[in-house]
């Protein structure tokens, strides 16, 4: 009895190990498999995506929460330190801003009146929907962040995210709940501008560092450290004109903007709901702007 | 009948505590906590459990949960899906058959050996990444979350081995 469970044991033992080593086996390649399939963009990675996000979104809501204030206790204890040197640029800039409040008031006058001279066409209505930002996974190789609205709330792919100051990225994925924004920074984001001066276009490319580039500028147009860059409109996603950045160097290989968002402090961000005028008038497309608004 | 609960909650825990630890690790990494100065690279706190489970008890957290933590990282991340996935087997395939060489030694033996692991992921990561992208990724980013996980080592290899010894006592009562 006991010499014949022996002999099981004996046997059964590289079995498992083999079983054990096989098993491994098939996760590596698993893992291959998935990375494959996730650059093939395939439907099946995509809905992984979109259901494992879904899921988790009400708990990373929650537990975002907190951090939230713990951002802010950082952000005070920083302030704190620099508030004498932060007051003084504060009020000289306020001082030019008043400036500029009267030249934009008087030029909003004017705006108004050549229009209504014109008969001009403005674009169609903006709406907007605000959503907190409750996942940062702030992996090496990707800038992306995940906000709390998804296709319930009317936000749907390729629409723009913006922050206070400016532009922050675009939706490239759209669950339930929660969706996916890709910011300016990352590698995969190409953005059509235009110099606000110049009206020359280009698109703004992501590199993974907090300094976009400039590429397809055509050379021919000057380009000025300072100038700023903002949506061109083209392409039909993005409205014209939302602020981007101002260029910070100038250089052969091509030049480098400074965004106006500041990517650690984002914590809210606002969906930009926008349909370029189409030729023929088919409003379904954009979809209803869901629970949010109501 | 209590004869028969205990035995079946201690085998649950151990089985179910430290894949969950690093599920919850991994939503923690995912949270939007900015470090000043430093920016929105995280520390990669799964690789920290999966490294101490591997020199430590392998049993408790078996491949297949190890492939699961990855890939929960990459849907959250929006990075390479399956790239965590394999780099964390790795540290499986080559801590495991060398657990041996920490156990008994000094904390500093395994905290050198957790920043060889970083360094070596790091550089497959970097690799893996950039044949995936097919352009070379920027260097910094992989260099400052390597950085962050290996100085963050200590304190969470502490808070797990609170746990680990929560689950031995299970054990032996």
């Amino acid at each position: 009895m006991v010499g014949s469970r022996d002999r099981v044991v004996r046997l059964a033992l590289p079995v498992r190990v083999l079983a054990q080593r096989f098993a491994f086996g098939i996760l590596v390649v698993g893992a291959f498999l998935l990375m494959l399939l996730g650059k093939a963009d395939s439907v099946l990675t995509e809905r992984l995506r979109y259901v494992v996000n879904d899921a988790l979104a009400p708990v990373m809501a929650v537990l975002s929460q907190p951090i939230a204030s713990i951002n802010h206790g950082i952000q005070t204890v920083d302030d704190f330190l620099y508030v004498y040197s932060e007051n003084t640029r504060l009020r000289q800039e306020n001082e030019r801003l008043l400036q500029w409040q009267n030249a934009a008031r008087q030029l909003e006058q004017q705006n108004a009146a050549y229009r209504s001279l014109l008969n001009a066409k403005i674009d169609p209505r903006i709406t907007f929907v605000s959503a907190r930002v409750i996942v940062d996974a702030g992996g090496p190789f990707v800038r992306t962040l995940i906000i709390n609205a998804g296709g319930r709330d009317g936000v749907t792919k390729g629409q723009a995210a913006i922050s206070e100051v400016g532009l922050v990225g675009h939706i490239v994925e759209t669950g339930e709940r929660a969706s996916r924004l890709l910011l300016l920074t990352d590698l995969n984001s190409r953005i059509p501008v235009v110099v606000a001066t110049t009206r020359a276009r280009a698109i703004l490319a992501g590199n993974n560092t907090n300094r976009p580039q400039l590429q397809f500028l055509a050379d021919s147009v000057p380009l000025q450290l300072g100038d700023r860059i903002v949506t061109s409109g083209h392409g039909g996603v993005f409205p014209a004109g939302i602020p981007i950045g101002i260029v910070t160097l100038v250089s052969q290989r091509g030049a480098e903007v400074e965004l106006f968002a500041d990517f650690n402090r984002l914590e809210y961000v606002s969906v930009v709901r926008y349909q370029a005028p189409r030729l023929y008038e088919d409003d379904s497309t954009l979809g209803p702007l869901g629970a949010a608004a109501q | 009948m209590n004869d028969r609960i205990v035995p079946t909650a201690q085998r649950l825990s151990r089985a179910t505590v430290p894949f969950v630890l690093c599920l919850v690790l991994v939503l923690i990494a995912a949270l939007p906590l900015t470090i000043p100065y430093i920016g929105s690279v995280t520390p990669m706190f799964a690789l920290m459990a999966v490294f101490y489970w591997c020199i430590y008890r392998p049993d408790y957290l078996p491949p297949y949960a190890i492939f699961m933590v990855g890939v929960l990282y990459d849907v959250l991340g929006g990075g390479p899906l399956g790239l965590t996935a394999l780099l964390l087997l790795l540290v499986h395939a080559f801590i495991v058959p060398q657990r041996r060489v920490f156990h008994g030694k000094s904390f500093f033996v395994e905290w050198l050996g957790f920043a060889i692991v970083v360094l070596g992921l790091s550089v497959i990561g970097w690799l893996a990444a950039s044949i995936y992208y097919v352009i070379p990724m920027q260097p910094m980013p992989v260099i400052g979350q390597a950085g962050l996980t290996i100085s963050f080592y200590p304190c969470i290899a502490w808070m797990i081995s609170q746990i680990h010894r929560r689950l031995v006592r299970l054990e032996v009562t």
